[in-house]
Protein backbone atom coordinates (compact mmCIF):
# COMPACT_ATOMS: atom_id res chain seq x y z
CA UNK A 1 0.00 0.00 0.00
CA UNK A 2 1.22 3.38 -0.84
CA UNK A 3 1.70 6.19 1.60
CA UNK A 4 -0.96 8.39 -0.02
CA UNK A 5 -3.48 5.51 0.27
CA UNK A 6 -2.62 5.08 3.95
CA UNK A 7 -3.05 8.80 4.46
CA UNK A 8 -6.50 8.68 2.87
CA UNK A 9 -7.61 5.75 4.99
CA UNK A 10 -6.48 7.50 8.17
CA UNK A 11 -8.29 10.72 7.22
CA UNK A 12 -11.51 8.75 6.51
CA UNK A 13 -11.25 6.94 9.86
CA UNK A 14 -10.71 10.19 11.72
CA UNK A 15 -13.66 11.84 9.99
CA UNK A 16 -15.85 8.85 10.97
CA UNK A 17 -14.65 9.11 14.60
CA UNK A 18 -15.34 12.84 14.68
CA UNK A 19 -18.80 12.36 13.13
CA UNK A 20 -19.71 9.74 15.73
CA UNK A 21 -18.18 11.83 18.53
CA UNK A 22 -20.23 14.84 17.62
CA UNK A 23 -23.37 12.75 17.98
CA UNK A 24 -22.26 11.72 21.45
CA UNK A 25 -21.43 15.30 22.38
CA UNK A 26 -24.87 16.50 21.43
CA UNK A 27 -26.82 17.30 24.65
CA UNK A 28 -23.80 16.42 26.79
CA UNK A 29 -24.16 19.54 28.94
CA UNK A 30 -27.82 18.77 29.64
CA UNK A 31 -27.04 15.20 30.42
CA UNK A 32 -24.32 16.24 32.86
CA UNK A 33 -26.66 18.71 34.56
CA UNK A 34 -29.38 16.07 34.82
CA UNK A 35 -26.93 13.58 36.25
CA UNK A 36 -25.72 16.09 38.84
CA UNK A 37 -29.29 16.93 39.76
CA UNK A 38 -30.10 13.26 40.22
CA UNK A 39 -27.15 12.60 42.53
CA UNK A 40 -27.60 13.76 46.14
CA UNK A 41 -25.30 16.48 47.32
CA UNK A 42 -22.31 15.24 49.39
CA UNK A 43 -23.23 15.54 53.08
CA UNK A 44 -21.04 17.17 55.65
CA UNK A 45 -19.71 15.14 58.59
CA UNK A 46 -22.22 16.78 60.94
CA UNK A 47 -25.06 15.94 58.58
CA UNK A 48 -23.92 12.35 58.41
CA UNK A 49 -23.73 12.12 62.22
CA UNK A 50 -27.17 13.64 62.49
CA UNK A 51 -28.44 11.22 59.90
CA UNK A 52 -26.99 8.32 61.90
CA UNK A 53 -28.53 9.53 65.12
CA UNK A 54 -31.97 10.24 63.75
CA UNK A 55 -32.30 7.32 61.35
CA UNK A 56 -30.71 4.36 63.06
CA UNK A 57 -30.66 0.89 61.74
CA UNK A 58 -31.55 -1.82 64.26
CA UNK A 59 -28.05 -3.28 63.98
CA UNK A 60 -26.34 -0.01 64.92
CA UNK A 61 -28.89 0.64 67.63
CA UNK A 62 -27.98 -2.72 69.18
CA UNK A 63 -24.26 -2.01 68.92
CA UNK A 64 -24.85 1.42 70.43
CA UNK A 65 -26.86 -0.02 73.28
CA UNK A 66 -24.15 -2.53 74.11
CA UNK A 67 -21.47 0.15 73.98
CA UNK A 68 -23.60 2.45 76.14
CA UNK A 69 -24.16 -0.31 78.65
CA UNK A 70 -20.45 -1.02 78.88
CA UNK A 71 -19.62 2.67 79.12
CA UNK A 72 -22.26 3.23 81.76
CA UNK A 73 -21.04 0.26 83.76
CA UNK A 74 -17.40 1.37 83.48
CA UNK A 75 -18.29 4.92 84.53
CA UNK A 76 -20.35 3.58 87.39
CA UNK A 77 -17.50 1.43 88.60
CA UNK A 78 -15.10 4.35 88.39
CA UNK A 79 -17.38 6.77 90.19
CA UNK A 80 -18.65 4.29 92.77
CA UNK A 81 -18.17 5.85 96.22
CA UNK A 82 -16.60 2.76 97.73
CA UNK A 83 -14.95 -0.34 96.37
CA UNK A 84 -17.46 -3.06 95.64
CA UNK A 85 -16.88 -5.87 98.09
CA UNK A 86 -16.20 -9.25 96.61
CA UNK A 87 -19.07 -11.48 97.66
CA UNK A 88 -18.15 -15.11 97.93
CA UNK A 89 -20.41 -18.06 98.66
CA UNK A 90 -19.90 -19.45 102.14
CA UNK A 91 -20.94 -22.93 102.97
CA UNK A 92 -22.40 -23.53 106.39
CA UNK A 93 -22.62 -27.20 107.29
CA UNK A 94 -23.93 -29.03 110.33
CA UNK A 95 -24.63 -32.67 111.01
CA UNK A 96 -28.11 -32.96 112.50
CA UNK A 97 -29.54 -36.40 111.74
CA UNK A 98 -33.23 -36.65 112.43
CA UNK A 99 -33.71 -32.89 112.75
CA UNK A 100 -36.92 -31.46 111.36
CA UNK A 101 -35.68 -27.93 110.79
CA UNK A 102 -32.20 -26.45 110.78
CA UNK A 103 -31.28 -22.82 110.28
CA UNK A 104 -28.21 -20.64 110.52
CA UNK A 105 -28.31 -17.25 112.25
CA UNK A 106 -25.60 -14.63 112.36
CA UNK A 107 -24.47 -11.06 111.88
CA UNK A 108 -25.07 -11.57 108.16
CA UNK A 109 -28.78 -12.12 108.72
CA UNK A 110 -29.16 -9.73 111.68
CA UNK A 111 -29.73 -12.96 113.62
CA UNK A 112 -32.79 -13.92 111.64
CA UNK A 113 -32.95 -17.67 110.90
CA UNK A 114 -31.90 -18.61 107.37
CA UNK A 115 -33.18 -22.13 106.58
CA UNK A 116 -30.65 -24.85 105.75
CA UNK A 117 -31.46 -27.87 103.61
CA UNK A 118 -30.78 -31.58 103.53
CA UNK A 119 -32.12 -32.66 100.14
CA UNK A 120 -30.69 -36.22 100.23
CA UNK A 121 -31.81 -36.82 103.81
CA UNK A 122 -28.37 -37.92 105.04
CA UNK A 123 -28.55 -35.65 108.08
CA UNK A 124 -25.99 -33.16 106.74
CA UNK A 125 -27.66 -29.79 106.50
CA UNK A 126 -26.13 -27.08 104.38
CA UNK A 127 -26.67 -23.47 103.36
CA UNK A 128 -24.58 -21.46 100.94
CA UNK A 129 -24.65 -17.77 101.76
CA UNK A 130 -22.86 -15.15 99.70
CA UNK A 131 -21.02 -12.73 102.00
CA UNK A 132 -18.65 -9.82 101.58
CA UNK A 133 -15.29 -9.98 103.39
CA UNK A 134 -15.55 -9.58 107.13
CA UNK A 135 -15.73 -11.18 110.54
CA UNK A 136 -19.02 -12.92 111.22
CA UNK A 137 -20.48 -14.38 114.37
CA UNK A 138 -23.03 -17.13 113.84
CA UNK A 139 -24.78 -20.14 115.29
CA UNK A 140 -27.12 -22.90 114.19
CA UNK A 141 -30.69 -23.51 115.27
CA UNK A 142 -31.49 -27.22 115.24
CA UNK A 143 -35.21 -27.69 115.86
CA UNK A 144 -35.08 -24.33 117.59
CA UNK A 145 -32.13 -25.28 119.83
CA UNK A 146 -29.09 -22.97 119.77
CA UNK A 147 -25.92 -24.74 118.61
CA UNK A 148 -23.10 -22.20 118.87
CA UNK A 149 -20.01 -24.34 118.37
CA UNK A 150 -19.40 -25.10 114.72
CA UNK A 151 -16.40 -27.46 114.42
CA UNK A 152 -15.45 -25.54 111.27
CA UNK A 153 -15.35 -22.17 113.04
CA UNK A 154 -12.12 -20.24 113.51
CA UNK A 155 -13.02 -18.91 116.94
CA UNK A 156 -15.76 -19.10 119.53
CA UNK A 157 -17.19 -16.49 121.84
CA UNK A 158 -19.08 -17.40 124.98
CA UNK A 159 -21.79 -14.88 125.75
CA UNK A 160 -24.13 -15.31 128.70
CA UNK A 161 -23.29 -18.99 128.76
CA UNK A 162 -24.04 -19.56 125.08
CA UNK A 163 -21.43 -19.94 122.39
CA UNK A 164 -21.30 -18.27 119.05
CA UNK A 165 -18.92 -19.30 116.30
CA UNK A 166 -16.73 -16.83 114.43
CA UNK A 167 -15.74 -17.03 110.82
CA UNK A 168 -13.56 -14.65 108.82
CA UNK A 169 -14.68 -14.38 105.22
CA UNK A 170 -12.27 -13.33 102.49
CA UNK A 171 -9.03 -14.69 103.89
CA UNK A 172 -7.59 -17.14 106.32
CA UNK A 173 -5.19 -16.62 109.19
CA UNK A 174 -2.53 -18.51 107.23
CA UNK A 175 -2.95 -16.29 104.17
CA UNK A 176 -2.72 -13.15 106.22
CA UNK A 177 0.38 -14.17 108.09
CA UNK A 178 2.21 -15.39 104.99
CA UNK B 1 -34.84 12.07 69.18
CA UNK B 2 -36.18 8.71 68.13
CA UNK B 3 -37.43 6.14 70.61
CA UNK B 4 -34.55 3.88 69.63
CA UNK B 5 -32.02 6.37 70.90
CA UNK B 6 -33.92 7.01 74.06
CA UNK B 7 -33.60 3.30 74.71
CA UNK B 8 -29.83 3.51 74.16
CA UNK B 9 -29.68 6.34 76.68
CA UNK B 10 -31.80 4.33 79.06
CA UNK B 11 -29.50 1.34 78.76
CA UNK B 12 -26.50 3.56 79.52
CA UNK B 13 -28.21 4.95 82.60
CA UNK B 14 -29.17 1.45 83.65
CA UNK B 15 -25.53 0.41 83.42
CA UNK B 16 -24.50 3.40 85.51
CA UNK B 17 -27.09 2.72 88.17
CA UNK B 18 -26.37 -1.00 88.21
CA UNK B 19 -22.67 -0.40 88.77
CA UNK B 20 -23.33 2.12 91.53
CA UNK B 21 -25.64 -0.09 93.52
CA UNK B 22 -24.40 -3.63 93.31
CA UNK B 23 -25.70 -4.57 96.74
CA UNK B 24 -29.09 -3.03 96.25
CA UNK B 25 -29.95 -5.77 93.82
CA UNK B 26 -29.24 -8.47 96.36
CA UNK B 27 -31.77 -7.14 98.86
CA UNK B 28 -33.60 -3.90 98.88
CA UNK B 29 -33.18 -2.20 102.25
CA UNK B 30 -36.34 -0.86 103.85
CA UNK B 31 -37.16 2.82 103.49
CA UNK B 32 -36.45 5.09 106.49
CA UNK B 33 -40.20 5.77 106.73
CA UNK B 34 -40.78 2.08 107.36
CA UNK B 35 -38.26 2.16 110.21
CA UNK B 36 -39.92 5.24 111.71
CA UNK B 37 -43.29 3.48 111.53
CA UNK B 38 -41.83 0.57 113.49
CA UNK B 39 -40.52 3.06 116.03
CA UNK B 40 -43.95 4.67 116.32
CA UNK B 41 -45.47 1.24 116.83
CA UNK B 42 -43.43 0.82 120.02
CA UNK B 43 -45.64 3.43 121.65
CA UNK B 44 -42.83 5.28 123.40
CA UNK B 45 -43.24 8.86 124.71
CA UNK B 46 -43.66 11.22 121.74
CA UNK B 47 -40.71 13.43 122.81
CA UNK B 48 -38.38 10.44 122.91
CA UNK B 49 -39.73 9.09 119.63
CA UNK B 50 -39.05 12.44 117.98
CA UNK B 51 -35.52 12.67 119.39
CA UNK B 52 -34.70 9.09 118.48
CA UNK B 53 -36.15 9.50 114.98
CA UNK B 54 -33.92 12.51 114.35
CA UNK B 55 -30.84 10.67 115.61
CA UNK B 56 -31.68 7.60 113.54
CA UNK B 57 -32.27 9.57 110.34
CA UNK B 58 -28.92 11.31 110.81
CA UNK B 59 -27.38 7.90 111.38
CA UNK B 60 -28.83 6.60 108.10
CA UNK B 61 -27.61 9.66 106.24
CA UNK B 62 -24.09 9.54 107.64
CA UNK B 63 -23.43 5.80 107.51
CA UNK B 64 -23.68 5.20 111.25
CA UNK B 65 -26.84 3.08 111.07
CA UNK B 66 -28.71 1.08 108.44
CA UNK B 67 -32.41 0.76 107.87
CA UNK B 68 -32.18 -3.03 107.56
CA UNK B 69 -30.87 -3.78 111.04
CA UNK B 70 -32.70 -0.85 112.65
CA UNK B 71 -36.05 -2.10 111.39
CA UNK B 72 -35.42 -5.66 112.57
CA UNK B 73 -34.29 -4.44 115.98
CA UNK B 74 -37.26 -2.14 116.48
CA UNK B 75 -39.66 -4.89 115.41
CA UNK B 76 -37.95 -7.27 117.83
CA UNK B 77 -37.93 -4.88 120.79
CA UNK B 78 -41.67 -5.37 121.30
CA UNK B 79 -40.65 -8.54 123.17
CA UNK B 80 -39.18 -6.38 125.96
CA UNK B 81 -40.94 -4.32 128.63
CA UNK B 82 -41.46 -0.72 127.58
CA UNK B 83 -39.02 0.83 130.09
CA UNK B 84 -36.25 -1.50 128.94
CA UNK B 85 -36.97 -0.69 125.32
CA UNK B 86 -36.59 2.94 126.27
CA UNK B 87 -33.27 2.28 128.00
CA UNK B 88 -31.92 0.29 125.03
CA UNK B 89 -32.86 2.97 122.57
CA UNK B 90 -31.52 5.74 124.80
CA UNK B 91 -28.08 4.10 124.82
CA UNK B 92 -28.19 3.83 121.03
CA UNK B 93 -29.40 7.42 120.68
CA UNK B 94 -26.60 8.68 122.91
CA UNK B 95 -24.02 6.70 120.96
CA UNK B 96 -25.31 8.22 117.71
CA UNK B 97 -25.24 11.71 119.21
CA UNK B 98 -21.59 11.13 120.09
CA UNK B 99 -20.80 10.21 116.49
CA UNK B 100 -20.32 6.48 116.98
CA UNK B 101 -21.29 3.86 114.42
CA UNK B 102 -24.08 1.80 115.99
CA UNK B 103 -24.79 -0.50 113.09
CA UNK B 104 -22.61 -1.78 110.27
CA UNK B 105 -25.44 -3.48 108.46
CA UNK B 106 -25.18 -7.20 107.92
CA UNK B 107 -21.38 -7.24 108.05
CA UNK B 108 -19.75 -7.40 111.44
CA UNK B 109 -20.65 -6.58 114.99
CA UNK B 110 -22.13 -3.40 116.32
CA UNK B 111 -24.52 -2.22 119.01
CA UNK B 112 -27.73 -2.88 117.09
CA UNK B 113 -26.59 -6.23 115.77
CA UNK B 114 -25.50 -7.30 119.23
CA UNK B 115 -28.89 -6.36 120.66
CA UNK B 116 -30.47 -8.48 117.93
CA UNK B 117 -28.18 -11.37 118.83
CA UNK B 118 -29.18 -11.31 122.49
CA UNK B 119 -32.85 -11.01 121.62
CA UNK B 120 -32.40 -14.11 119.42
CA UNK B 121 -30.75 -15.83 122.38
CA UNK B 122 -33.73 -14.92 124.50
CA UNK B 123 -31.77 -12.79 126.97
CA UNK B 124 -33.62 -10.39 129.24
CA UNK B 125 -33.99 -6.70 128.61
CA UNK B 126 -31.83 -5.93 131.67
CA UNK B 127 -28.98 -8.01 130.30
CA UNK B 128 -29.26 -6.39 126.89
CA UNK B 129 -29.25 -2.90 128.39
CA UNK B 130 -26.21 -3.72 130.53
CA UNK B 131 -24.29 -5.04 127.50
CA UNK B 132 -25.19 -1.99 125.43
CA UNK B 133 -24.04 0.31 128.24
CA UNK B 134 -20.76 -1.59 128.52
CA UNK B 135 -20.28 -1.34 124.74
CA UNK B 136 -20.94 2.40 124.87
CA UNK B 137 -18.36 2.68 127.64
CA UNK B 138 -15.78 0.86 125.50
CA UNK B 139 -16.55 3.11 122.53
CA UNK B 140 -16.13 6.30 124.56
CA UNK B 141 -13.00 5.05 126.30
CA UNK B 142 -11.39 3.78 123.09
CA UNK B 143 -11.89 7.06 121.30
CA UNK B 144 -10.67 9.01 124.29
CA UNK B 145 -7.43 7.00 124.54
CA UNK B 146 -6.76 7.06 120.80
CA UNK B 147 -7.27 10.82 120.62
CA UNK B 148 -5.07 11.42 123.67
CA UNK B 149 -2.37 9.23 122.15
CA UNK B 150 -2.52 11.24 118.94
CA UNK B 151 -3.46 8.16 116.90
CA UNK B 152 -6.69 9.72 115.64
CA UNK B 153 -7.95 13.29 115.40
CA UNK B 154 -10.55 14.57 117.86
CA UNK B 155 -14.05 13.81 116.51
CA UNK B 156 -16.21 16.46 114.89
CA UNK B 157 -19.29 16.38 117.08
CA UNK B 158 -21.75 17.09 114.31
CA UNK B 159 -24.43 14.47 113.63
CA UNK B 160 -24.54 15.54 109.98
CA UNK B 161 -20.88 14.72 109.30
CA UNK B 162 -20.48 11.35 107.54
CA UNK B 163 -18.78 8.53 109.42
CA UNK B 164 -15.02 8.48 108.91
CA UNK B 165 -12.45 5.71 108.73
CA UNK B 166 -11.39 6.71 112.25
CA UNK B 167 -14.96 6.02 113.45
CA UNK B 168 -14.70 2.52 112.01
CA UNK B 169 -11.33 1.92 113.68
CA UNK B 170 -12.77 3.08 117.01
CA UNK B 171 -15.71 0.69 116.58
CA UNK B 172 -13.59 -2.34 115.73
CA UNK B 173 -11.02 -1.66 118.45
CA UNK B 174 -13.70 -1.05 121.07
CA UNK B 175 -15.46 -4.24 119.99
CA UNK B 176 -12.30 -6.32 120.20
CA UNK B 177 -11.51 -4.92 123.65
CA UNK B 178 -15.10 -5.51 124.75
CA UNK B 179 -15.17 -9.08 123.44
CA UNK B 180 -11.95 -9.89 125.28
CA UNK B 181 -13.10 -8.43 128.58
CA UNK B 182 -16.81 -9.31 128.45
CA UNK B 183 -16.81 -12.70 126.73
CA UNK B 184 -13.29 -14.12 126.71
CA UNK B 185 -12.99 -13.76 130.45
CA UNK B 186 -9.88 -11.65 130.03
CA UNK B 187 -8.54 -9.00 132.37
CA UNK B 188 -6.70 -5.76 131.58
CA UNK B 189 -3.40 -7.28 132.68
CA UNK B 190 -3.82 -10.48 130.64
CA UNK B 191 -0.69 -11.10 128.53
CA UNK B 192 -2.92 -12.32 125.64
CA UNK B 193 -4.85 -9.05 125.53
CA UNK B 194 -2.62 -7.03 123.20
CA UNK B 195 -2.11 -9.92 120.76
CA UNK B 196 -5.85 -10.62 120.65
CA UNK B 197 -6.72 -7.02 119.80
CA UNK B 198 -3.85 -6.53 117.35
CA UNK B 199 -4.63 -9.77 115.53
CA UNK B 200 -8.28 -8.79 115.13
CA UNK B 201 -7.51 -5.31 113.80
CA UNK B 202 -4.83 -6.61 111.45
CA UNK B 203 -7.16 -9.25 110.04
CA UNK B 204 -10.00 -6.79 109.48
CA UNK B 205 -7.59 -4.35 107.91
CA UNK B 206 -6.18 -7.03 105.59
CA UNK B 207 -9.72 -7.97 104.54
CA UNK B 208 -10.48 -4.37 103.69
CA UNK B 209 -13.23 -4.20 106.33
CA UNK B 210 -11.23 -1.81 108.46
CA UNK B 211 -9.28 1.04 106.90
CA UNK B 212 -5.56 0.51 106.37
CA UNK B 213 -4.67 2.85 109.23
CA UNK B 214 -6.17 0.23 111.57
CA UNK B 215 -3.01 -1.82 111.04
CA UNK B 216 -0.83 1.13 112.03
CA UNK B 217 -2.97 1.83 115.06
CA UNK B 218 -2.80 -1.85 116.01
CA UNK B 219 0.99 -1.80 115.96
CA UNK B 220 1.04 1.42 118.01
CA UNK B 221 -1.12 -0.06 120.78
CA UNK B 222 0.49 -0.93 124.09
CA UNK B 223 -0.73 -3.01 127.02
CA UNK B 224 -0.93 0.21 129.04
CA UNK B 225 -3.25 1.80 126.47
CA UNK B 226 -5.55 -1.22 126.48
CA UNK B 227 -5.59 -1.28 130.28
CA UNK B 228 -6.49 2.41 130.24
CA UNK B 229 -9.37 1.77 127.82
CA UNK B 230 -10.81 -0.87 130.15
CA UNK B 231 -10.36 1.35 133.17
CA UNK B 232 -12.06 4.31 131.50
CA UNK B 233 -14.87 2.14 130.13
CA UNK B 234 -15.96 1.27 133.64
CA UNK B 235 -15.15 4.64 135.18
CA UNK B 236 -17.09 7.18 133.12
CA UNK B 237 -16.12 10.03 135.42
CA UNK B 238 -12.46 9.68 134.34
CA UNK B 239 -13.04 9.77 130.55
Amino acid sequence: MRWDEVDELLRAALQKEVAEGVKRLEGLEERVIQELARRPARESLWQRIREFLTRPTPRWALVGAMAALLLGFALGRLTSPSPIPQWSPNLFVIAAPGARSVAVVGDFSAWQPLPMSDPDGDGIWTASIPLPPGRYEYAFLVDGKWIGQDPLAEEYLRTFGEYVSVRYVGGSRENLSS
Amino acid sequence: MKICHLSVLFVACAGLVFAQTPLLLRSTPPAPEEVLQALEALGLPPEFTATFSAALLSGFATGRATTTVSLLLLQDLVKLPRDQVLECLEVIRYALSQGFIVDTGLAGSSMMNEARKFLALGRSGEEIVSVLRARLGFLLATRSVLVRSGLISPPVMDPQVPATSADRVVLELAWAVGDFILWEGGSPGDPRFLGYVQDRLNRLSALGVCPMEAGKIASALTPAMLAEIVQLAFQPERR
